[in-house]
């Protein structure tokens, strides 16, 4: 039996190294996929605990958060186009227009 | 069909949807389709006013529906004699003011009715609300169709004036929403469990000092700024200036009562030992506001700048009155709500016109108006009378019943109550100052401006704005009975219900968390007694004598006999007809019996308790269960 | 008391539905039927209303009062405010002393109503001025008849408004409007005295109705309106001084009479009615209505007396020197009003009314003959260019003449009765409160007679005889009497003659029974039972053993105050029996500052104006400025604002744009929350049953005594958001037993104990 803390250390790493990517890389593209790692972590985590209860409502969540997920990588990957049409480049730091 | 409350919300509402449906080249056809909603609102409103039953103080037309059932979050709505006038003073107006706006709305007229439309079903919503979610909903409702009301149909300055409204009123709601979310928790603690932001369970919850003040200045915040009270008036004038005429007009006529009627429904009896150690410094900032607001009003050049001011004097009475928490003050301050929404109402539908006319609220441009208007200047007159609290005219019974109540019966929540109402009472001669002032400038002298001589006199339309409004100024100040006798016994049972609950807070004063007002109810057989034994008594002499009869009797019959309220008059005048026999100082009159002052009964409350007990113990056997049968299924 | 209940409700009703009819329809009468016609339609309107409201008061007096003997009628028509234990009915009544007022009201209104349709003849908005003028009959029937202190003062203020109306009647003139707005203020000033007094008695006797107040008096000195006080004063001082700051106002008293005089801007019958007759009357009625209240305060009873002796020398003094005809009358008619001030401050409230009726009389044939006058002098009201009027106009002149005398106090006329009994009453009654009053008060009225005596003289000599002073044309063209307006005159002369006879002294041959007396003994038997310091009568040492004037002081009196009168008309006589003489003109230089003083009234207006009207308006500026736009919307709302503003633009460097440092800003707090829960794991448990932190040694609340307790559906509880049906138990694939050394996850302990069982200490 594999004990819960080691789903959750998996998790915890899966998590770093999507934040790790989120941080530190520059491409927008890189970045969504490190994005859904984070995603992923914390589908581990969800499924860990819910296997520990006996618990389904675990699982279910997960599955929301797949296709949840998936929209998300569409819509994504639709404004990342849309972005490389405007700017040619998908440099993330060239994005600032949040400010103001 | 019956249900007359939720189709007063919905309609409205459909209305605006509705209109904005409509293309927006098509102007007069929406004003047209808004009017007819407004029209079927009123027509809708009516049975509400003739169904509802005199003499009673409870709720009525109650509908309860489930919203949110795990927080006890539930659509309740119901109208008592605080809401019932006000309820109908909207639907009232918001035709009045679709109407009256037919020619001055110039641009995106489909739009400007369905904001008037939206803002209806908010200003009924916040009234006929029982559920404080509901309420605060309704609340904010409120605020954004008049923000755009004020910002894009008014005049030069409207932005600033519409950000000025719209902040103003957001800071206060902030703190009552936290106030409120607080309530529900500490009821939910008492109660034993029970989740409720029905305002009639939160009203069976008696608070700690403490939270009671913070909670109760939170919702003050709120209140007062709505009102406005003296300090923070400064978002009005600019507001009523810059806003259109109907803007003006709503706002006056029922957005700030929604203030004064939200002290005396929720202010006060929820934490009615902060409010009666708070009343003196709402009272003094009334009567500060009272003065303060007739005599800026007299030094204004802006008509409508002036009639502004007005409503910071009058509104002061209002406050006044409901600071006083007695029965003649709160009848009093409803009534002097239903008085200037409808006096200055007409006074802002008047000078409307003149801005219609001529594009300028400079007094100074007018003079002499009398001549080609003759027909406006008797509306006009009617409307300043009015205001001006002329005895026979709507004004004067609200006002002389709030000067009643504050100096007769005030004592027991105010101090110095003889110097309040003599500041107060200066009011009545500043508030001929400046309305004879304004009308003077406007209607009498000479038509010295060559562009006033030919105005128009109001034509038909305008007529039949006006005519509803100076008809109930006359009727409501002539025969205000209809209203009052529905008025009143809500009045009455608040009070007894604010002294009851005011006395178990000040048994809760030790206790370190809150407790239900059942629980206290029993230590408080005369609560005006126990109220004035711990903050004095400053009513004049006799009444206080009169309490102190009351407690005696009280203590030696233990039931006294409730007379109905009509009856009661009718003895009274026989009493009078025999003339010798006249009521004398010592002949006491009965003590009003307390209808609605029920704190909810101890056999409710052991009944709510022991259902939610009953439920966690559902709740866990469950849980038991669910545990064993894993552990059978697992052997 | 035996009382008939009839509908009293018509007698003021009449009128106003007149009023409201002429109100709406009147310009539509002048304009469909001509303007002939239209007039005619307008003030038969008008008079037919007021007439029924006359001939049904008089019916009712001598009918149900006189001849059935009924005390008083009351009507009781709706009960107006009601509020808890509030009862104010809308109740009206006629008792005695209302019947006299109703009489004077309706009787004097009617001559008036009927004298305007020659005055107002030529007028554009002619349905205006009978709607104003029924409106008012309205009011003051009101006024009278209210069965309680609201209903009279719902009338005091109706005619107050009346009063505005017509003072501004020809509005396009701003100073006309100006007295209007003038009067309206000044008698607010007296209203909120009312308001407050009012008030006061209230908090007593839990009623404003007039039996109550009445019965709250009875038991005299011990009654609960002397006994309790407020700021030191009994509550009857407080409230009668109040009560008597409206009367100043509304009667044109000393220090708020300033209005009367400008009032004279509205058409001259309304002058006769309202500023002579009947409206400006009210404050004598009230204090009379009141008589017991007042009688239980000989601070006000003093103060009254004083004020009203005072106000009649004064005004007088300014009679003298006026050249306007109307402010002359005007002046006589504050004069006047101080004598009947005088009397009720003394006690004598028969001699009050009595004065009140036959000023009534006398005061308004005086003005509808100076509305006669000034309407054939083309509208011209300066004395100095009139003269000799008396050849074209013989009937207007001698009832001038007539009521002249009558109110210089010549006998036989009814004022030298009135007036006697007044001066009489002045001298020998007193209280024990203050004792020499009675020789100032006397002194101050004689000498305000022998002023009255010659500026009415004055004003006679200078109107009526000599040549005339104006120009030719007028006088060839347009000085005529006209009927309907002589009449009005003859029939009132004919009063200001006998009227008299109500009162007539007992001491006089023939032993005429003091009409008036009698009458009113119902209203003032209960004052007259005070004794000691609240005794209003005869005093000690004047009376005989019947509570009369003893004989000689009565007769020594008459013989002075008719010497004084004499002596004031023959003097008038030597200086302007043919107009302005240079003997005046020399008296006037020898006066000096004194006459300069009389002819400016005082300065009182500019007094009022620097001292109180500018200094308040300056104020209200200052205030709007400083307080209004410079703390609260400057320093208040600016200020938050401006810090608002200071502070976002610090911040804004933080919102550079770039998304990556807002991420690791969001990461960096996510991990400051879950380093401070694994720090302190029990700030924030989550679930049904959390640990009580105090318990734990965790954080203490901040507000309130109790923690709060955040409760509810989570994702733990045992209630789920939705259910799940995952099959029978069976089915589901258990979970593994949790391992005896992997315990950190395990949920909190559960305590069974409900929240609201906890202990609660300090509960009493």
């Amino acid at each position: 039996m594999v004990p819960i803390t080691h789903f959750l250390y998996l998790a915890f790493a899966l998590f770093l190294i999507g934040a790790a990517g989120v941080l530190l890389r520059r491409n927008v593209l890189i970045v969504l996929m490190s994005v859904e790692l984070m995603l992923n972590a914390a589908n581990i985590a969800l499924v860990a605990f819910s296997r520990q209860w006996g618990n389904a409502d675990g699982q279910v969540l997960a599955m929301f958060t797949i296709a949840v997920a998936a929209a998300e990588a569409a819509v994504g990957l639709a404004i990342v186009v849309s972005i490389f049409r405007a700017r040619t480049g998908t440099d993330i730091d060239d994005l600032s227009l949040l400010r103001d | 069909m019956t249900d007359v409350l939720t189709m007063l919300l919905l309609v409205p509402m459909l209305g605006a949807l509705v209109v904005a449906t409509l293309p927006q080249s098509e102007s007069r056809l929406a004003q047209g389709v808004g009017l007819a909603f407004a029209a079927l609102e009123f027509l809708i409103s009516i049975p509400l006013g003739t169904g509802f039953v005199a003499g009673e103080a409870g709720m009525q037309f109650e509908t309860k529906l489930p919203w949110i059932r795990d927080l006890g979050i539930y659509y309740h709505v119901g109208v008592d004699g605080f809401s019932l006038w006000i309820v109908l003073l909207t639907t009232l107006l918001t035709p009045l003011c679709i109407l009256g706006a037919w020619k001055s709305i110039e641009k995106r007229g489909g739009e400007f009715v369905a904001a008037m439309l939206v803002l209806e079903t908010g200003m009924i919503g916040a009234l006929v609300a029982l559920d404080m979610i509901l309420f605060f909903v309704f609340w904010e409702l409120m605020l954004v169709p008049m923000a755009l009301i004020i910002g894009i149909w008014g005049s030069e300055q409207r932005v600033a004036a519409a950000i000025k409204f719209f902040l103003y009123t957001m800071i206060g709601s902030a703190l009552m929403l936290a106030a409120i979310i607080y309530l529900a928790v500490q009821h939910h603690n008492a109660s034993g469990g029970v989740w409720s932001f029905d305002y009639v369970d939160l009203s069976q919850v008696v608070l700690t000092p403490q939270e009671q003040l913070w909670c109760f200045w939170a919702f003050v915040a709120s209140f007062a700024i709505k009102v406005p009270l003296f300090p923070v008036h400064t978002w009005l004038p600019d507001a009523h200036t810059q806003a259109p005429t109907p803007g003006s007009v709503i706002l006056a006529g029922v957005l700030l009562k929604l203030g004064t009627y939200g002290l005396l429904r929720f202010a006060y009896p929820l934490f009615p030992l902060a409010a009666g150690e708070g009343s003196q410094l709402l009272a003094i900032l009334a009567v500060v506001g009272i003065v303060y607001g007739a005599m800026v009003a007299w030094v204004q050049s802006d008509a409508k700048r002036l009639v502004a001011y007005s409503s910071v004097s009058h509104m002061g009475f209002i406050v006044l009155g409901i600071a006083s928490f007695s029965t003649q003050g709160l009848t009093g301050a409803t009534y002097q709500s239903l008085a200037h929404g409808l006096t200055t109402g007409a006074l802002f539908m008047s000078i409307g016109v003149l801005y219609e006319r001529r594009h300028t609220r400079a007094m100074s441009e007018f003079g002499g108006l009398a001549k080609p208007m003759p027909i406006f200047a008797a509306m006009f007159m009617v409307a300043m009378l009015g205001s001006a609290g002329v005895p026979g005219l709507v004004g004067f019974v609200g006002e002389f019943l709030i000067m009643v109540g504050t100096f007769t019966h005030g004592g027991l929540t105010l101090f110095a109550v003889p110097i309040l109402v003599m500041v107060a009472a200066t009011g009545v001669i500043l508030g001929v100052v400046y309305l004879l002032h304004l009308f003077q400038k406007v209607m009498f002298g000479p038509l010295s401006n060559p562009k006033n001589v030919d105005l128009p006199d109001l034509n038909l339309r305008e007529v039949l704005v006006f005519l509803p409004f100076v008809g109930l100024i006359a009727l409501m100040g002539l025969y205000p009975r209809p209203f009052t006798a529905r008025i009143d016994p809500t009045a009455q049972a608040a009070v007894a219900q604010f002294n009851l609950k005011r006395c178990a807070s000040i048994f809760n004063a030790n206790g370190d968390s809150a407790r239900m007002l059942a629980e206290l109810v029993d230590k408080c057989p005369d609560p005006e007694a126990r109220i004035a034994a711990t903050y004095g008594d400053e009513r004049p002499a006799t009444a206080a004598k009169d309490a102190a009869a009351r407690a005696a009797k009280a203590a030696a019959a233990p039931a006294p006999a409730a007379a109905p309220g009509d009856a009661k008059l009718d003895a009274k005048v026989d009493a009078k007809a025999e003339g010798k026999g006249a009521p004398r100082p010592d002949v006491k009159i009965e003590p009003a019996p307390r209808p609605g002052a029920v704190p909810m009964d101890p056999a409710t409350l052991e009944r709510r308790k022991a259902e939610a007990a009953a439920r966690r113990d559902a709740a866990k056997a469950a849980d038991t269960k669910a545990a064993d049968a894993k552990a059978g299924g697992n052997p | 008391m035996n009382e008939a209940n009839l509908t009293l409700g018509w007698i003021p009703l009449f009128p106003l539905v007149a009023a409201l009819v002429n109100l709406v329809f009147g310009r539509w009468f002048m304009r469909t039927l001509g303007d002939r016609l239209g007039r005619e339609v307008v003030h038969l309107i008008a008079i037919g209303a007021v007439a029924f409201s006359c001939f049904y008061t008089f019916s009712i007096v001598f009918e149900a009062m006189i001849g059935q003997g009924y005390e008083r009628v009351v009507h009781r028509i709706y009960p107006w405010i009601v509020s808890g234990e509030t009862m104010i009915g809308f109740d009206l009544m006629i008792d005695h002393l209302s019947a006299v007022m109703c009489m004077v009201v309706t009787g004097v209104g009617l001559l008036i109503h009927i004298f305007s349709v020659g005055y107002m003849a030529k007028d554009g908005s002619y349905w205006r001025y009978f709607a104003y003028l029924n409106l008012f009959m309205a009011a003051m029937l009101v006024l009278v008849m209210g069965k309680s202190l609201v209903l009279t003062f719902v009338g005091w203020e109706g005619v107050g408004l009346c009063s505005y109306l017509l003072i501004g009647y020809y509005y396009d003139e701003s100073e006309k409007a100006s007295a209007g707005r003038k009067a309206f203020i000044v008698n607010r000033i007296g209203d909120f005295g009312v308001i407050l007094g009012m008030l006061l008695i209230y908090a007593v006797t839990h009623s404003l109705d007039y039996d109550a107040i009445k019965a709250a008096c009875a038991a005299g000195p011990d009654s609960a309106l002397v006994t309790q006080t407020i700021f030191g004063m009994s509550i009857a001082t407080a409230a009668t001084m109040l009560l008597f700051v409206g009367c100043t106002g509304k009667s044109a008293q000393l220090p708020l009479y300033t209005w009367l005089p400008d009032a004279m801007a509205g058409p001259t019958p309304v002058s006769a009615l309202i500023h002579a007759a009947t409206m400006v009357t009210a404050g004598v009625y009230l204090i009379v209505r009141l008589n017991p209240l007042f009688a239980l305060s000989p601070v006000t009873m003093s103060t009254v007396a004083l004020v009203g002796a005072i106000t009649a020398l004064f005004a007088a003094t300014i009679g003298i020197t006026q050249n306007d005809i109307k402010k002359v009358l005007a002046y006589s008619t504050v004069s006047q009003l101080g004598y009947m001030f005088l009397a009720a401050g003394m006690g004598a409230w028969v001699a009050a009314v009595f004065h009140l009726v036959t000023h009534a009389f006398f005061k308004a044939c005086l003005f509808l003959g100076s509305g006669a006058v000034i309407d054939a002098c083309h509208h011209e009201q300066d004395i100095r260019k009139m003269g000799g009027l008396r050849k074209k106009m013989p009937w207007t002149a001698g009832t001038f003449l007539i009521s002249c005398l009558a109110i210089a106090g010549i006998p036989i006329f009814s004022g030298f009765f009135s007036k006697d009994e007044i001066l009489l009453h002045a001298y020998t009654n007193a209280s024990a409160w203050s004792p020499g009053l009675n020789y100032v008060a006397y002194g101050l009225g004689l000498a305000a007679a022998l002023c009255t005596a010659f500026y009415m003289f004055r004003l006679y000599f200078l109107t009526f005889e000599g040549n005339f002073r104006g120009d030719h044309h007028t006088w060839e063209h347009h000085v005529h009497e006209q009927w309907i307006m002589s009449f009005p005159l003859v029939v009132l002369a004919g009063l200001a003659t006998f009227g008299g006879f109500l009162g007539v002294p007992h001491v006089l041959p023939g032993h005429l029974p003091h009409v008036l007396d009698e009458w009113l003994h119902p209203i003032t038997q209960l004052s007259a039972t005070f004794s000691g310091e609240y005794f209003v009568g005869v005093r000690e040492g004047f009376g005989d053993e019947h509570g009369h004037v003893r004989a000689g002081v009565e007769l020594g009196g008459m013989g002075l105050s008719v010497g004084i009168a004499v002596i004031g008309i023959l003097f008038a006589r030597s200086l302007y029996a043919r107009g302005p003489s240079a003997e005046a003109a020399s008296w006037a230089q020898k006066l000096g500052g004194l006459y300069r003083a009389s002819v400016g009234k005082y300065f009182v207006d500019e007094i009022y104006d620097r001292g109180i009207v500018r200094p308040l308006r300056f104020a209200s500026a200052v205030t709007y400025q400083a307080v209004d736009q410079g703390l609260v919307d400057g320093v208040g709302v600016g200020g938050v604002s401006w810090t608002v503003g200071a502070l976002g633009n610090r911040a804004r460097i933080w919102h550079n744009g770039n998304v990556r440092r807002y991420l690791a800003v969001l990461l960096l707090g996510v991990g400051l929350v879950l380093a401070s829960v694994f720090a302190n794991p029990t700030v924030a448990v989550v679930g049904p049953n959390p640990v009580h932190p105090v318990d734990a040694g965790g954080l203490r609340p901040t507000l309130g005594a109790q923690p709060i307790h955040i409760e509810g559906p989570t994702l733990f509880t045992d209630t789920p958001w939705f259910e799940f049906d995952a099959g029978p138990a069976s089915v589901r694939r258990p979970g593994p037993p949790p391992p005896p050394d992997d315990k950190p996850l395990q949920p909190p302990p559960r305590d069974p104990k409900p929240v609201v069982e906890r202990d609660r200490k300090g509960a009493p």
